[in-house]
């Protein structure tokens, strides 16, 4: 089915043009310089600030059981049954700590919230970095209702070029097929530039910062 | 003048003086106006991002077969099936074959221009799959059977009041329902959608060439959702999309988001690198790239406007533009509105019928002045004037008051010669032809300038 002629066709139409004009390049800028401003903050700090300027949550927790509790409070407020999860590590850690949970896909389209991990934190922008790697896969960073993200402060990195690079250490040449840089839940304003949140994906995010 | 130039002339006649439509584009345009001046605050130096995104895509154009066979390259490496389509026909057909092959009945689609471009909804419901817009503007104009009013907010034209009727008509909602209420609405009707789908469609903001993949920015999450259910992702991007490197984004999505809307960044920022691979939990089984020229490569082959190609379709230009503001963008009656539109649609489509968008312009340079890639569009329309007169695409009339304009105002005593009562009569009826009845021509003083200052010099002397 691919047209090879029309590849050769729409190649040779701009060598062409090329030859009759060439296109005109600026001076390079100026490439060291930050354009954004600087962090003056902890990153951690900046993250929180940033992720709840645009409708998010962040709960910064000293230790890992500090975590549990503020994980325990969380569902009980929001009157949440049990978070549907598919990462085996975070299983482990509700299981510790009697999080209730369910991985049993039957309960998928009525989840109430599910928890993944992530891939990075991005200070500046409050970006929460997911990608189609672990076992969560595509739709738990966007189908659930709930979502929430524990992290290690190890994921903060201070800009997006920065979890970019970062990105690029760790998977090389070979991206996962879905990196997505989620920065707050999901929303629009497309009636009248109202704002509402939760469109198509969650209506809350929450990330569960922690030190170890 | 073309059928096209006289379609436009009126309809701008008809909506620029309809107060409702003034008021409810003032309004949505003061909001947008409101939150980029916030998003400007996030920027220690935005005229230097400015420079380096321009740079970037200036370097793109001038490399640009290189960056496409890059990125083809990769792309394929990574499981991405690219297909090059050098017209809309080509592109549906290569799209009614897929369609074909998957035996597709319902296919959801995120907001994309380049889809408007090919009229994918048609070409998808021509071989009975159902095509279902699932950005919530775009699920808007679809519902009502009209176009994208403009290219970042589809449904700018409609008050909420507007949204809660149609939504009451079609599927009868409360008629007082809040936008909250409608987006909720939407959102629990399109869940089932997603999960149903057989083909999920995207356009791309950038095609990143190093690592071959496809960037997608939204707010809404139905990109996600169209991308994380159905067994094909097909994205149709045009071929002036491509940006060096994955690098690049980092200086590219803010600039997008603080232009687009005046987020710091917008919601998400997805980099698509494939279908589902070995180990991950779920995802496509095929992804297709569909590159569409559609006479991009003629606008190219144009040494002034062939700078137009760096667009990043921001929809900056659309909002800061007093003529935009006042026709609105249906009267352009293009898939490309405004500014940035009335450049590129005569490379597209013909100057036959749409070398008139470039009067459509006061040349007060606003868009200029907002433009991320500092496209210098007011001299683009100019230079597509220019093409116009060459082609001899304006009418007689013009060209004989234009030379007659040019006898007189080339000699300072063929301009004095006679009195402003006299010119003043002459020009009255143009009061009524050309600039119409609803502005008041400005009069020639008693005196003219040069006259004055005469008179002024010799009495110091």
């Amino acid at each position: 089915m691919p047209n090879i002629d029309s590849r050769e066709l729409i190649l040779s139409r701009i060598r062409k043009a090329k030859t009759m004009h060439l296109p005109q390049i600026p001076a390079q800028p100026e490439q060291n310089a930050s354009v954004f401003h600087p962090i003056t903050e902890s990153e951690a700090t900046c993250f929180k600030k940033e992720l709840e300027l645009v409708s998010g949550k962040c709960e910064i927790c000293p230790t890992e059981a500090v975590m549990a509790k503020k994980i325990h409070h969380f569902i009980t407020d929001s009157a949440i049954d049990k978070l549907f999860c598919r990462d085996n590590a975070i299983i482990e850690f509700l299981q510790k700590n009697k999080i209730p949970y369910t991985n049993d896909e039957a309960e998928f389209t009525t989840m109430q919230a599910a928890i993944t991990s992530c891939e990075f934190l991005v200070a500046r922008t409050g970006t929460v970095v997911v990608s189609s790697a672990g076992n969560s896969g595509r739709q738990l960073m966007v189908f659930p209702p709930i979502h929430l993200v524990i992290a290690t402060k190890k994921r903060l990195v201070p800009y997006l070029s920065d979890a970019i690079t970062a990105l690029q250490h760790q998977y090389g040449d070979n991206f996962p097929s879905l990196v997505s840089f989620v920065s707050g839940p999901s929303r629009t304003a497309d009636i009248e530039k109202t704002l509402v949140l939760g469109a198509h994906g969650p209506k809350q995010l929450q990330v569960f910062l922690h030190n170890e | 003048m073309s059928n096209q130039a006289t379609k436009f002339s009126q309809a701008a006649t008809r909506i620029a003086f309809d107060m409702r439509h003034r008021q409810t584009i003032r309004f949505n345009i003061a909001k947008y106006d409101f939150a980029v001046n916030n998003g400007r605050q996030r920027y220690q130096s935005l005229a230097l991002a400015k420079q380096r995104a321009a740079y970037l895509k200036r370097l793109v154009l001038a490399n640009w077969d290189t960056y496409l066979c890059t990125f083809e390259a990769k792309a394929t490496q990574n499981g991405i099936q690219v297909l090059w389509a050098k017209d809309s026909k080509e592109a549906t057909t290569y799209i009614q074959q897929i369609l074909h092959d998957e035996k597709a009945h319902l296919l959801v689609k995120s907001k994309s221009m380049t889809t408007e471009e090919i009229m994918l909804n048609e070409c998808a419901e021509a071989l009975g799959c159902e095509s279902l817009e699932t950005d919530l503007g775009e699920f808007i104009v679809q519902l009502a059977g009209e176009k994208p009013y403009h290219i970042v907010t589809p449904a700018m034209h409609k008050s909420k009041e507007d949204v809660a009727l149609l939504f009451a008509e079609k599927f009868q909602t409360p008629l007082q329902s809040t936008p909250e209420q409608l987006t909720n609405f939407v959102r629990e009707l399109l869940r089932q959608k997603y999960t149903q789908a057989d083909i999920g469609v995207t356009g791309a903001n950038f095609l990143i060439a190093d690592i071959g993949g496809v960037a997608l920015t939204e707010n809404e999450g139905n990109g996600l959702m169209s991308t994380a259910f159905p067994k094909v992702h097909i994205v149709i991007a045009g071929i002036e999309k491509l940006i060096p490197s994955v690098n690049d984004l980092g200086l590219l999505w803010p600039l997008l988001a603080a232009h687009g809307t005046g987020q710091q960044i917008t919601n998400y920022n997805t980099i698509f690198t494939g279908p589902r691979r070995k180990g991950e939990a779920d995802g496509p089984e095929k992804m297709i790239v569909i590159l569409l020229d559609n006479a991009r490569t003629d606008l190219y082959a144009d040494a002034a406007c062939s700078e137009s190609l760096a667009c990043i379709r921001c929809g900056a230009c659309l909002n800061a533009c007093p003529v935009y503001k006042t026709v609105g963008g249906y009267t352009y009656d293009t898939t490309y509105s405004g500014p940035i539109g009335s450049v590129i649609t005569p490379f597209l489509k013909g100057f036959i019928n749409f070398g008139h968008l470039s009067t459509a312009s006061s040349l007060c340079g606003a868009c200029a002045t907002v433009c991320p890639v500092l496209i210098p569009l007011p001299q683009l329309l100019l230079e597509n004037r220019r093409k116009s007169v060459e082609k001899n695409l304006r009418p007689m009339a013009e060209k004989m008051l234009m030379q007659g304009f040019r006898l007189l105002s080339s000699s300072r005593m063929a301009y004095d010669i006679f009195p402003a009562e006299l010119k003043n009569l002459a020009f009255a009826p143009f009061n009524f032809i050309l600039w119409g009845p609803k502005r008041k021509m400005p009069t020639f003083a008693s005196k003219s300038f040069s006259q004055r200052y005469k008179q002024l010099n010799s009495y110091k002397k």
